[in-house]
């Protein structure tokens, strides 16, 4: 493990806020596929999970929130463990995940993102205030009353995003957000992430492109197995890491691979990004 | 008119009885075939509905004609619990488990009807079903069961909608998924109990499917496909009823059928509606869908 951000931050695990994983190990029928000795991803920032295909980015995200049971260790939010305030904590899913034929309309898939608060209750004034605002900000407030299933993968992805969003969590845990989605979307959601994470929210997401990971993320960890570097991305993804995570994991040659200039390029795409 | 729907019900009580019969397992089975479609578990009814034969036969042995829907609900519980766990907890699909434990559960039933031929089953009617034979206690169970499984769905709404469109998140919220997945077996097995005497248990499989496959064509939301769901099943079940007295057909056949067609007739209106709906778009989507890269 290369750098934990240059040390600055508390000795404590449990006074440092956002979210700290320590130690924990996941996979599948008792066969760890992931390990992850320490991940800390700080309010205020954007921290990306990437990584070569099979080395554990979506298995590690998943045990983090629960959807697998981790064989050790654990995940805290500020001090306590995730699992003890699941509701503080919007998972989006990949959006090959679900059936988008599946009866809903837009604003039926962001009014999911209340149930966490409002369970079988009917849903107040502010939880329709919220779900208008989400769909605002995503951008579909004009397809509110529209069939999920005549919307295009960018539009899909802005909906779980809003739906993440109108779960008001703590942190949000994104799977592949910007896989294949238009440039506009891809935008849109980076604005979006960008100013939750401004606003105090923990973001975490996986992430396959090492191209633009740079201009995405604050933070990055890289993940093939267990963690082999994490950092700011001009740190983190030094082409030595890079040539050790995808040769170790993967036969394939990776074409996101690419060199990391030491001077990092400003990050223009995303607000807040420290140069 | 008269002639043709109430002398029927006015001159025999046992046809009043089912009809009612006949109506609440439309109802009820269409607001389940909502889930098990959208859900991709249409073949889950099938399953449960096949295993009720052993149910039947043992109810019947042990405490005779009033065992059998007791028997048929303990066994329908039974093998939908099996199913569930097994596909849980091995790395069997669900499919290949329904097909493992309906098989054996129909065979132990024939097996063990064949060799003791007990008189008071008949075969073709726990199959195809006799709306004519609902006893009043039949009726009672019907009704009971019925309006149970309509109240947990109703109350339950936003969960099984969660639940069914994004496992994963309903998970990840802290909803028991494992629970609620029993909990639903339970609901199917109530229902197919239910449906026993009006369709059998090999045609409640269409009850459990088509009314919510035909709805799905027709909306968009998942209430308001379980609303038009039930309307369908009603039609079905009203009109089949209404063939079964007057030209002496089966009565879970002139159901099945009838419900058959109603999905015909959703099949040529959807694409209308369709066009209704493109018209209405704010966005054109098809343009964006060209920048996209394709789902996986």
């Amino acid at each position: 493990m290369t750098s934990l951000d240059g040390g600055t931050q508390p000795a404590s695990v449990h006074e440092a806020p956002g979210l700290a994983v320590r130690d924990l190990g996941v996979g599948y029928g008792g066969a760890e596929v992931v390990r992850c000795p320490r991940l800390d991803a700080e309010p205020g920032r954007i921290t990306a999970i990437v990584g070569p295909n099979g080395g554990g980015k979506s298995t590690l995200l998943k045990g983090i929130i629960g959807l697998l049971t981790p064989s050790r260790g654990t995940a805290l939010l500020d001090g306590r463990p995730v699992a003890e305030q699941l509701r503080a904590v919007a998972f989006m899913p990949q959006r090959a995940a679900l059936d988008w034929d599946f009866p809903a309309q837009v604003r039926d898939v962001v009014a999911m993102g209340r149930y966490p608060h409002r369970g079988l209750r009917r849903r107040t004034r502010e939880d329709h205030e919220i779900i208008a605002r989400s769909l605002e900000e995503v951008g579909l407030a004009d397809l509110a009353t529209h069939p999920i299933r005549h919307l295009s993968g960018g539009q899909q992805q802005r909906l779980l995003l809003a739906r993440a969003l109108a779960q008001q969590g703590r942190a949000v845990l994104l799977d592949e957000p910007l896989d294949g989605v238009d440039l506009t979307s891809e935008q849109l959601i980076l604005d979006l992430l960008g100013r939750a994470a401004q606003r105090g929210t923990v973001i975490v997401l996986v992430h396959h492109d090492l191209t633009t990971v740079r201009q995405v993320a604050h933070h990055v960890v890289v993940i093939s197995g267990t963690v082999v570097a994490a950092g700011p991305p001009s740190r983190a993804l030094s082409p030595g890491v890079i040539e050790q995570a995808y040769t170790g994991a993967s036969s394939r040659s990776q074409p996101h691979a690419s060199p990391a200039p030491e001077a990092s390029e400003p990050a223009a795409r995303t607000p807040g990004v420290p140069r | 008119m008269t002639e043709l729907f109430v002398d029927p019900l006015v001159g025999y009580g046992f046809v009043r009885t089912g009809l009612a019969a006949a109506l609440i397992v439309g109802v009820v089975s269409a607001v389940l075939s909502c889930l098990l479609v959208v859900r991709h578990q249409a073949l889950m009814g099938d399953a449960i509905s096949h295993a009720v034969l052993l149910g039947v036969v043992l109810g019947y042995l042990v405490m005779g004609r009033p065992g059998i829907l007791p028997g048929a609900l303990v066994v329908a519980l039974l093998s939908g619990a099996a199913m569930t766990y097994l596909e849980r907890h091995t790395s069997i699909k669900l499919d290949a488990v329904m097909g493992i434990v309906f098989t054996f559960a129909f065979a132990l039933g024939l097996a063990i009807m064949s060799a003791v031929e007990p008189r008071g089953i008949d075969l073709f009617h726990v199959l195809f079903g006799n709306l004519l034979g609902v006893s009043s206690v039949d009726l009672v169970v019907t009704a009971v069961s019925g309006a149970l499984v309509l109240a947990v769905i109703a109350v339950g709404f936003r969960a099984f909608e969660l639940w069914s469109f994004d496992p994963q998140m309903a998970r990840a919220v802290g909803m028991r998924v494992t629970g609620f997945e029993y909990l639903f077996t339970g609901l199917l097995s109530a229902t197919i109990v239910a449906s026993l005497q009006a369709v059998g248990i090999v045609l409640v499989i269409a009850m459990l499917i088509t009314p919510g496959a035909a709805a799905l064509l027709l909306t968009s939301r998942l209430r308001s496909m379980m609303l038009l769901a039930v309307a369908i099943g009603l039609a079905a079940s009203l009109s089949g009823f209404y063939a079964s007295f007057h030209l002496d057909v089966a009565s879970g056949p002139a159901i099945v059928i009838a419900v058959s067609l109603l999905f015909a007739l959703a099949l040529a209106v959807a694409p209308l509606r369709r066009r209704g709906l493109a018209r209405r778009a704010a966005e054109p989507v098809a343009a964006a869908d060209e920048v996209d890269a394709p789902a996986r």
